[in-house]
């Protein structure tokens, strides 16, 4: 029953090729001293040398590191707190606030930021009217204490989604055992159930952790203007400080970041099997009590509504109105300032054109693309436990720590490297494949879900009835999650439309789309055409989660 | 003629050594109940048979095929065994009418279509699933997908079918009527079966022979009548029935039989395990056996009756024998009191 057929080992190889290969280059060139495609090169560690020695690295690294710990303290407590209010209590609107709660995780920050920009910089809409007001404008988006409060407060729904999932399979039965028991609702609170969600309490704050210092387009947006590094934007802009492409300092600075992030993605996996100690212990959990709030449901539902209105209606609101004016300032009308032009502008320069129509080929067709290849993945290990399945394992987990710019600069060096890869460098393909592979570990939980919920009896009974493994692939598991990849098609759709780092260094004529154009242009200042390409954008993903809601498809677990 | 084999069959699942050496052979047209308390292997036997699970050890053979063989190192995998299995939870594939259902065998044996609709419609019709076909599993009793799932597993003619707690899933009522019919089906249609079940009532009313695992081991096999008349062991006649247990101490021996003493009595006996003067020994007798006597005989006790409950088909008594309950039956109700209790020797069978 556990022997390997060699079509499973074909895929789960090929699959581990594609993702520690192009990490390994990475790591090979950090020895180097020149391009590893030049004859001359010599091994040393002269680009570790460098950039440690070099100041901007250090403060980049410490803005990382503030933003990290910040992202930690601001949207584990909050995080969590939301999901006690959403799920557990009975405040009012749960039902259409839910949705809004996940617009930044489906909403890339690029955009949230450009929206900050033209909302609440120095000459933002919200800052005019606050001068006008108040004389001056109290805030300062741009220094460091927003970054880190922005991007604290845009990832309290990662939090929240997995604190949601703990909380809701921990059934009321376990608290009230505890009230007959003698303890009064605190002591319930600190001694139960607060104890029980731990878990997923702190794996979600590793995962902002290390999320923190894969931070790239908040602090390419709001860091620019004063001047603040982060490790991924330092390693952006190392081409233009030294003036040429230096790869062995790109691959440095690239492995500097794995390095902290690779133990951060393991310890999470400890973490997880932690976890399942207590979902043994889970009670019946279908059954929950909703707590009365009474008066406080509403203190609770603004606090919501003024974090939903700092976090999503602000920046969105803001950005979707820079793209329908020429632009804003002082005394100018929305009226007068309106227009179109520059909608008309995305439509009539060609490589603009492309991002937008490339961007939805990579969404539906690409994103159909890599459901297939993780449904195969996932049917590899299917039910299995060996060596081979292990080997997957860490291989879907790797690119969780690799983030999307440095996934699309190994790309890039890897359809350099083999020259019979180099015919696609300049096409979809090699950004699909990008794509895919940065979303692995997102895409495979997808696809394994819904195969975990196909009872092992319907596979055997095919077996006996004379199906072989493939057969019993193609006739009962795969049709029994149709719906299930459907549903993860949808999901990989929206993400794959949100993405905006992993194509940076793969943008080329041919290979636009919007997020990485969104970066280009965001250097050369262009904010008319950056907010058009951001609507564009925002209105794709919403297209996707209005069929999410509409369908009843599940946006988180 | 043998029909399946299984040899010295271990069987090691994650780190626990669940089969311990199982021997068994089937005949053609046999009916056998693989026994056994909850946890003690039947569904790894029943699983390693079709090849489901991978034995570390032993020999299984169906007709006059090896399946496997851990000497030979054959290993044929689980399609090509042509096995039927009904699977305790039926298993119904939920995205197939009934139809597609029982017909998928056919399919994968590349009956030509005509045949497939034919012999589906028969075996539907022989299981009075007639006019289900085009239902799915959901829109289906209990009952009628327990039928859906044999009718998948007989309709491509299997020697042998294996069945998993069949009944398990149907309430009281159904499941008596559903043993007969299906022990009649079986026959009718000449098949073996290996059928598990962990009511040993069931058992004995569909099996030619039983099967007792206990632990991972075959504690007993045999006719129900053995199995019921003559258990080997202790843990057999417990299982079997329902019995009052006595304990006691050996006097004396005498052949087969042996007298057992305790506070205030003395009977006699079957030894039915080694003992000797002087031995404790568990006394086993059926509650059937038990009779309330008008005179005193050889066995009778002078016994008080402290309860009678009513069972609609008869009465329960229950007496104290210094501190250890004895119950039997009677047709009548009787009143608090001494009795005098028959406990026929040849019945007593002493552990
Ligand atoms: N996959 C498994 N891994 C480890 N132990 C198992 C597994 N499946 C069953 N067991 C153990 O094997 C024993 C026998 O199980 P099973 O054959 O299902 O018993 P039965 O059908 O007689 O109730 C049980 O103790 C069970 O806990
Ligand atoms: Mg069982």
């Amino acid at each position: 029953m556990n022997k390997m057929p060699f079509s499973k080992i074909a895929v789960i190889t090929i699959t581990a090729i594609a993702v520690f290969l192009p990490i390994g280059l990475l790591c090979w060139q950090s020895f180097l001293n020149a391009p590893f495609f030049q004859p001359e090169k010599l091994y040393g560690l002269d680009a570790y040398r460098f950039i440690f020695e070099d100041p901007d690295f250090k403060r980049a690294f410490l803005n990382s590191l503030y933003i990290s710990l910040g992202m930690a303290f601001i949207s584990v407590p909050l995080g969590g707190l939301l999901a006690f209010l959403m799920v557990r209590t009975n405040l009012p609107g749960r039902s259409w606030i839910e949705p809004l709660l996940l617009i930044p995780v489906f909403v890339s920050p690029m955009i949230l930021c450009f929206g900050y920009t033209v909302a609440v910089g120095p000459v933002g809409f919200i800052s005019i009217w606050a001068e006008n007001i108040l004389g001056s404008v109290p805030w300062n988006i741009y220094s460091m204490v927003s970054i880190v409060v922005i991007a604290g407060l845009s990832h309290v729904p990662h939090v929240y989604i997995y604190s949601s999932s703990a909380l809701r399979s921990l059934g009321s039965d376990v608290e009230e055992a505890a009230r007959v028991a003698g303890a009064g609702p605190l002591k319930v609170a600190a001694t139960v159930s607060l104890p029980m969600v731990m878990p997923a309490m702190l794996y979600s704050g590793v995962l902002v952790f290390f999320l923190g210092f894969q931070v790239f387009g908040l602090a390419l947006v709001l860091g620019d203007p004063e001047g603040h590094l982060v490790l991924a934007t330092y390693l952006y802009k190392l081409t233009n400080k030294l003036g040429i492409p230096s790869y062995h300092l790109m691959a440095a600075v690239a492995m500097c970041i794995v390095a902290i992030t690779v133990p951060l993605v393991l310890s999470q996996r400890f973490l997880l099997r932690n976890a399942h100690k207590y979902i043994t212990l889970k009670g019946k959990g279908a059954l929950q009590r909703t707590l009365p709030l009474g008066g406080w449901r509403w203190v609770a539902a603004g606090a919501i509504a003024l974090w939903l209105a700092v976090t999503v209606v602000i920046p969105i609101v803001g950005i979707v109105f820079r793209a329908f004016v020429t632009n804003w300032g002082e005394g100018v009308t929305f009226l007068e300032a309106f227009t179109l032009n520059n909608f008309k502008e995305v439509f009539e320069q060609r490589n603009l054109m492309r991002g937008v129509i490339n961007t939805i080929l990579l969404g539906v067709i690409g994103g159909g693309l890599s459901v297939i290849c993780f449904t195969f993945i996932g049917l590899s290990s299917h039910r299995k436990n060996n060596g081979w399945t292990r080997l997957l394992d860490y291989t879907v987990m790797t690119p969780r720590a690799v983030p999307g710019l440095l996934a699309g600069l190994a790309f890039l060096w890897v359809f350099l490297f083999f020259p019979p890869l180099a015919p696609f460098r300049k096409t979809l393909f090699s950004l699909w494949l990008a794509y895919s592979v940065v979303w692995l570990a997102y895409g495979m939980r997808l696809v394994s879900t819904s195969l975990l919920q196909v009872g092992p009896e319907l596979e055997e009974c095919a077996r006996v009835t004379g199906a072989t493994p493939g057969q019993v692939s193609r006739h009962v598991t795969v049709p029994l999650i149709k719906y299930g990849l459907l549903a993860s098609w949808l999901m990989i759709f929206m993400i794959f439309e949100r993405e905006y780092s992993t194509g940076v260094y793969l943008l080329g004529p041919g290979t636009e789309v919007i997020g990485s154009l969104m970066v280009s242009l965001w250097g050369a200042g262009s904010i008319d055409i950056i907010s058009a390409l951001s609507f564009i954008n925002i209105l794709l993903v919403s297209l996707g989660m209005g069929i999410a809601l509409r369908y009843g498809v599940k946006l988180h677990d | 003629m043998t029909e399946l084999t299984v040899q010295d069959l271990h069987v090691t699942l994650g780190k626990n050594h669940i089969l311990k050496g199982v021997s068994m052979e089937i005949k053609r047209g046999e009916i056998v109940a693989l026994l056994g308390p909850s946890g003690s292997g039947k569904t790894t036997l029943l699983r390693s048979i079709a090849g489901l699970e991978l034995p570390t050890q032993g020999m299984i053979r169906i007709s006059d095929q090896v399946v496997y063989d851990s000497a030979d190192k054959i290993e044929v995998p689980v399609e090509r065994r042509s096995l039927g299995f009904v699977f305790q939870s039926y298993a119904l594939w939920p995205h197939r009418t009934v139809f597609e259902n029982v017909a998928y065998g056919l399919k994968l044996r590349k009956v030509p279509k005509e045949e497939i609709r034919e012999r589906v419609q028969e075996v539907l019709k022989n299981l009075g699933l007639g006019d289900l076909g085009d239902r799915f599993p959901h829109q289906l009793s209990g009952g009628q997908q327990q039928r859906v799932a044999l009718a998948r597993s007989l309709v491509y003619k299997p020697q042998v079918i294996l069945l998993d707690e069949p009944l398990s899933n149907l309430d009281a009522k159904l499941r008596e009527e559903a043993r007969i019919w299906l022990r009649q089906l079986i026959i009718d249609l000449n098949l073996s079966a290996v059928c598990v079940t962990h009511d040993q009532a069931e058992a004995m009313a569909m099996a030619d022979k039983i099967v007792l695992l206990k632990d991972g081991m075959i504690e007993q096999a045999g006719t129900p009548q053995q199995m019921y008349g003559a258990p080997d062991s202790l843990f057999v006649a417990e299982f079997m029935g329902a019995n009052n247990t006595i304990n006691g101490l050996v006097t004396d021996v005498d052949g087969d039989s042996a007298s057992v003493k305790g506070e205030g009595w003395s009977l006699r006996g079957r030894l039915r395990a080694p003992l000797k003067a002087g031995d404790r020994t568990t006394a086993i007798v059926r509650l059937e056996k038990i009779k309330l006597a008008q005179t005193p005989k050889e066995n009778s006790l002078r016994l008080p009756l402290t309860a009678s409950l009513y069972l609609g088909n008869a009465w329960e008594y229950v007496f104290d024998l210094s501190g250890t309950t004895i119950r039997g039956y009677g047709n009548d109700f009787m009143p608090p009191g001494e009795q005098l209790v028959d406990i026929p020797a040849e019945h007593l069978w002493l552990f």
